[in-house]
C-alpha cells in the first residue's frame, strides 16, 4: 500500500503486467472486440495471442474505451483507501478514454488529476513511471501531477510499422495518411505530435530504417541527467533487439530501460511488426 | 450609376468576373477543402466562367433572350467540379427569372438572385450550409428590400457584396470541416470574387480601386481597414416606427444602412464607427432585441489570415521529368505535383519546365529533371521564372525516388534541396537497353540486338538474355552495404519477363530486399535502382 496518494492508469500504458502490482498502480482496461468476442487489453488476452490471430484473419478487431462507470467505481474504491489520485491516460486525441476519466473524476469527493499524456503506449508508460518515483521520493499530490506532465511533454516516441494499413482503417493515421498509398514500398517511421500520429521520416530498406531511429535518438538526447528508455514491440522482438543494438552504449547508462509488448488494443491500431521506443531526459 | 442592364452589358460583366476570378484562382485552389480537399475550386470556376464568355462570343444576337441562352447553355456544358456545376445551376436559375426582359433593373435583380438560390438549392442532392450556396443565399437576401427602393444596380451590388462577405466569413462556423482547416469556403470567396468583377465593371474602376474602397477584401497579410469598423444587427420593436427618420439618423453615423420590416418590427443593419451611438438611437424608438455586432476589420483580417494561412501549406511544389505511365504514377504518389512529360528521348524544353514552375500552385519550386541532359534546361528554366526554385541534380527515376523521400515539406526549400541531394549520392543507377548497332566496348563485342547495361555513363555488360544482363549488371553494381534494389521494367518488357527477372535477382540475393515496378519507361527495358 503506497499510502496517501492513488496512481491510475488505463490498459493501453503497455506497461509490463508485473509493474502494476509492483508498483501499486491501479490500471483501468480497455476493451478489444474480435470475432465475436470480447477481451479485457491485457487482462483476457496476451498481446503474443493477440498477434498471432491478427496475422491470420482479415477482419480488424475493434475497440472501446473504458466507461465513465468504470472510472468511477475505480476512483470510489481508491477514494476510501486513499486521499488523491492521480489518473494518467492515452492521447485523447486518439481515444476517449481521459474524458471518461475527467466526467468520473468529478463524481469523487478527493481530488483527482486527470492527466492527457498525449503519447500512446509505453510513452504513457514512461509517465506513469515518473509518476510512481516522485510518489516514492515523497512528493506532494500537486508535485506528483506537475512532475507526470512535465515527463508528458518531453517524453519522446518514434515507432516503425510493418504496414499503415491498420492505422488507416482504424482512422487513427493522421497526418502521416500522406504516407499512403507512395506505390513504393516505403517503410515510414512515424512519431506522434500533440498527441496525433505524424510521419517522422520515409526510408527504403529495413536498414535505414534503424540508422534513422538511432539518429533521432542521438539528436534528442543531451547526455545529461538520468535517460529514461523504454521499448516496446507487437510481436516483433527482433525489431527492439537490433533497435537496443543500434543505440549500443546510450541503453547502458539510462537509468531505466522498461521493455514491453504494445497491448492488443494499440495493436489494433499499429498491427503486428511494429516497434517502438519512447525516452526522456531528466 | 447604373439603373439598368440590358443583354449587351453581359458579356462585358461576364469577362469581368471571368478576370477577376483568374486573378485570385490560385488563392482559391488553396481554400479547397470541401467536399474534397482536391484544391481545384479557383480552376473550375475560371474554367466554366470561361465556357460561359466562350458560348457569349460565338451568339451574335445581342438581346437578353439570346443571351441568356447562350450564358446558361455555355455554363452548362463548361461546368468542371462541384463548384462548377453549382455555379451553372445559379446562373440558370438567374437568368430564367431574368427572361425575356430587354432591360433589367435592381428590383430585377433581386428577384433573379432569389431564382438562382431556389434552383441551386434544388440541384443538389443534399445541401451543405457553410458553401457558396449559403454565400448566395445570405447576398440575396440581403438584395430583396434595398432593390424596392430603386437602387442603382452598383448600390445594390454594393450591399450584396457587404453581405455575402460576412456570409463568407461566417462559412467555417457553419462547416466543421473549414474551420478545422482555418480557411473560408473556397466556392463561396469564388462567388464573391466573381461579384467584386462585376462591380468594378460597372463602377468603371480597376479592380484594386474598388477593393480599397468598399468592405474586407481578403487576400494577403496587410491590415485591413475600413471606412466603417462595427457591423450592427438587430430587431427593433416599436409602435408605427418612423422609417425615414430613423433611417436618416442612422446614415449620419456610417453605410450600409437597411431599416426594413412592418410597422412595429423592424430588422436594423447598419456599418459604423459608434455601434453604441446607434443603438441609442434605436432605444429612443423603441426596444431591442437579438443585438449583433461584429467587428468587420478583425473578421476581415481573419479572413485574410486564413486566405493568407491556406498558403503556406502548399508553400513548396515539386516539378519532375519524367517518361513512362508507371514512373509518372510514383512520383505523383511521393508528392509531385506536375510532371513534364519528357518524350521519347527525355528532351523537354525549357519552355515546358518553365510552365510547369509558372503553374505549380505553390511560391517556391523544386525541380527533377531526372536526366543529366535536362539538367541544363531546367536551371535555365529557373532563371526565366520569377519564382523561388531549385534544382536538384537528379540523373535518374531512382534517384528521384530517394531524393523525395528525404523531402520534408516542413523545412526550407534550400535545407530540402540540401538533403535532396544527398539522398540522390547514396543511389546507384543502372540502365538495361538494346544496342542499336554492333560496337565494341572496352574489350566487349557488342552485337546489334544485345542487350546492353550501364552503369556510370559506361556499358559494363552485354549479351543475349535480359535476365543474364541484368544479373551481372547488378553484380558489378553491388558492394557490402546496399540493401535494396529497385526494378522499373520498360514499354517494352511484358509483365512476366520482368517478373521472371526480378524473381532471378531476389533468389541470387537472398539478403536484398527486391522491388519490381512498371515504369512504362521508354528506351530502357530495366532501370536498377540500388541502395
Amino acid at each position: 500500500m503506497a499510502g496517501k496518494i492513488a496512481i491510475v492508469t488505463d490498459s493501453t500504458a503497455d506497461l509490463p503486467l508485473s509493474y502494476y502490482e509492483q508498483h501499486d498502480v491501479k490500471v483501468v482496461p480497455l476493451i478489444v472486440r474480435f470475432e465475436e468476442e470480447t477481451f479485457r487489453d491485457w487482462v483476457d488476452i496476451g498481446p503474443n495471442d493477440f498477434y498471432k490471430r491478427m496475422r491470420k484473419t482479415n477482419v480488424l478487431p475493434k475497440t472501446s474505451q473504458p466507461s465513465v462507470a468504470e472510472f468511477a467505481q475505480v476512483y470510489k474504491q481508491l477514494a476510501a483507501e486513499t486521499e488523491q489520485i492521480v489518473s494518467i491516460h492515452l492521447s485523447s486525441e486518439l481515444s476517449g478514454t481521459v474524458q471518461a476519466a475527467e466526467i468520473a473524476s468529478e463524481m469523487v469527493d478527493i481530488p483527482v488529476s486527470v492527466i492527457d499524456a498525449k503519447l500512446a503506449s509505453l510513452g504513457t508508460g514512461l509517465v506513469v513511471d515518473a509518476a510512481v518515483r516522485a510518489r516514492e521520493e515523497g512528493l506532494s499530490f500537486d508535485e506528483i501531477a506537475g512532475k507526470a506532465r512535465e515527463v508528458a511533454a518531453k517524453t519522446k516516441i518514434l515507432f516503425s510499422v510493418g504496414t499503415l494499413k491498420y492505422l488507416q482503417l482504424g482512422g487513427r493515421i493522421g497526418k502521416a495518411q500522406a504516407l499512403v498509398g507512395s506505390i513504393l514500398n516505403i517503410k515510414p517511421i512515424l512519431t506522434l505530435r500533440d498527441g496525433v500520429v505524424v510521419p517522422y521520416k520515409k526510408v527504403k530498406g529495413t536498414n535505414k530504417v534503424f540508422a534513422e531511429m538511432k539518429d533521432f535518438f542521438l539528436a534528442n538526447v543531451e547526455g545529461e541527467g538520468s535517460l529514461y528508455l523504454g521499448f516496446a514491440h507487437a510481436d516483433f522482438p527482433e525489431g527492439v533487439q537490433r533497435l537496443k543494438d543500434v543505440i549500443g552504449a546510450e541503453t547502458a547508462r539510462a537509468a531505466s530501460v522498461i521493455e514491453s509488448e504494445i497491448g492488443c488494443v494499440i495493436g489494433t491500431y499499429v498491427g503486428p511488426d511494429t516497434f517502438a521506443i519512447v525516452f526522456y531526459e531528466d | 450609376m447604373t439603373q439598368t442592364i440590358s443583354g449587351s452589358d453581359v458579356a462585358r460583366l461576364v469577362d469581368a468576373s471571368l478576370a477577376a476570378l483568374k486573378r485570385r484562382q490560385n488563392e482559391i485552389n488553396r481554400l479547397n477543402v470541401f467536399p474534397v480537399p482536391d484544391g481545384d475550386t479557383g480552376t473550375n470556376l475560371v474554367l466554366t466562367v470561361q465556357a460561359m464568355l466562350e458560348e457569349l462570343t460565338k451568339t451574335p444576337d445581342k438581346s437578353m433572350s439570346s443571351v441568356s441562352k447562350a450564358v446558361t447553355f455555355g455554363s452548362l456544358m463548361g461546368a468542371r467540379g462541384n463548384a462548377g456545376v453549382i455555379l451553372s445551376q445559379m446562373v440558370r436559375g438567374l437568368f430564367d427569372a431574368v427572361g425575356s426582359s430587354e432591360i433589367i433593373s435592381a428590383s430585377d435583380i433581386a428577384g433573379a438572385l432569389q431564382n438562382a438560390v431556389t434552383v441551386a438549392y434544388q440541384a443538389v442532392r443534399k445541401p451543405v450550409e457553410g458553401t457558396m450556396l449559403t454565400v448566395l443565399k445570405d447576398a440575396s437576401s440581403a438584395a430583396q428590400s434595398p432593390a424596392k427602393r430603386n437602387l442603382d444596380i452598383e448600390v445594390l451590388l454594393e450591399k450584396i457584396l457587404v453581405e455575402a462577405n460576412l456570409s463568407l466569413d461566417r462559412t467555417p462556423s457553419l462547416l466543421p470541416v473549414l474551420k478545422e482547416a482555418g480557411v473560408v469556403d473556397a466556392g463561396g470567396y469564388g462567388l464573391v470574387v466573381m461579384g467584386e468583377g462585376i462591380l468594378a465593371s460597372l463602377k468603371g474602376q480597376e479592380l484594386e480601386e474598388l477593393l480599397g474602397s468598399y468592405a474586407p477584401s481578403g487576400g494577403g497579410e496587410e491590415e485591413i481597414s475600413l471606412e466603417y469598423k462595427y457591423c450592427t444587427e438587430f430587431l427593433l420593436k416599436g409602435n408605427n416606427i418612423d422609417t425615414e427618420n430613423l433611417q436618416s439618423k442612422l446614415e449620419s453615423l456610417g453605410n450600409s444602412v437597411m431599416v426594413v420590416g412592418p410597422p412595429d418590427l423592424k430588422r436594423i443593419h447598419v456599418h459604423s464607427n459608434t455601434p453604441g451611438k446607434v443603438l441609442e438611437i434605436a432605444t429612443g424608438v423603441g426596444s431591442l432585441s437579438r443585438v449583433r455586432i461584429n467587428n468587420m476589420e478583425e473578421q476581415a483580417e481573419e479572413r485574410a489570415r486564413m486566405l493568407a494561412f491556406a498558403g503556406p501549406k502548399k508553400n513548396i511544389g515539386i516539378v519532375a521529368v519524367a517518361s513512362g505511365e508507371g514512373i509518372k504514377k510514383i512520383l505523383a504518389s511521393l508528392g509531385v505535383e506536375k510532371i513534364v512529360d519528357g518524350g521519347q528521348g527525355m528532351n523537354p524544353s525549357t519552355a515546358e519546365i518553365l510552365e510547369a514552375v509558372d503553374e505549380i500552385p505553390a511560391d517556391e519550386v523544386l525541380i527533377l529533371p531526372n536526366n543529366k541532359n535536362i539538367v541544363l534546361a531546367a536551371q535555365s528554366a529557373i532563371k526565366e521564372s520569377k519564382k523561388k526554385a531549385l534544382v536538384i541534380p537528379t540523373s535518374s527515376f531512382l534517384e528521384a525516388f530517394s531524393a523525395l523521400l528525404a523531402y520534408d515539406p516542413e523545412k526550407s526549400l534550400s535545407d530540402n534541396a540540401v538533403e535532396m541531394e544527398d539522398a540522390c549520392s547514396n543511389v546507384k543507377t543502372g540502365e538495361i537497353t538494346l544496342a542499336v548497332r554492333d560496337s565494341k566496348s572496352k574489350a566487349k563485342i557488342i552485337k546489334k540486338g544485345d542487350y546492353i547495361g550501364l552503369f556510370d555513363h559506361e556499358i559494363k555488360v552485354a549479351g543475349k538474355s535480359l535476365k543474364k544482363a541484368a544479373q551481372e549488371l547488378i553484380d558489378l553494381m553491388l558492394d557490402e552495404d546496399d540493401e535494396t534494389i529497385t526494378l522499373l521494367s520498360g514499354y517494352d518488357v511484358s509483365i512476366n519477363e520482368a517478373n521472371e527477372v526480378m524473381t532471378a535477382i531476389a533468389e541470387g540475393h537472398p539478403d536484398l530486399e527486391v522491388e519490381l515496378h512498371a515504369g512504362g519507361q521508354p528506351l530502357y527495358h530495366l532501370l536498377i535502382g540500388i541502395e
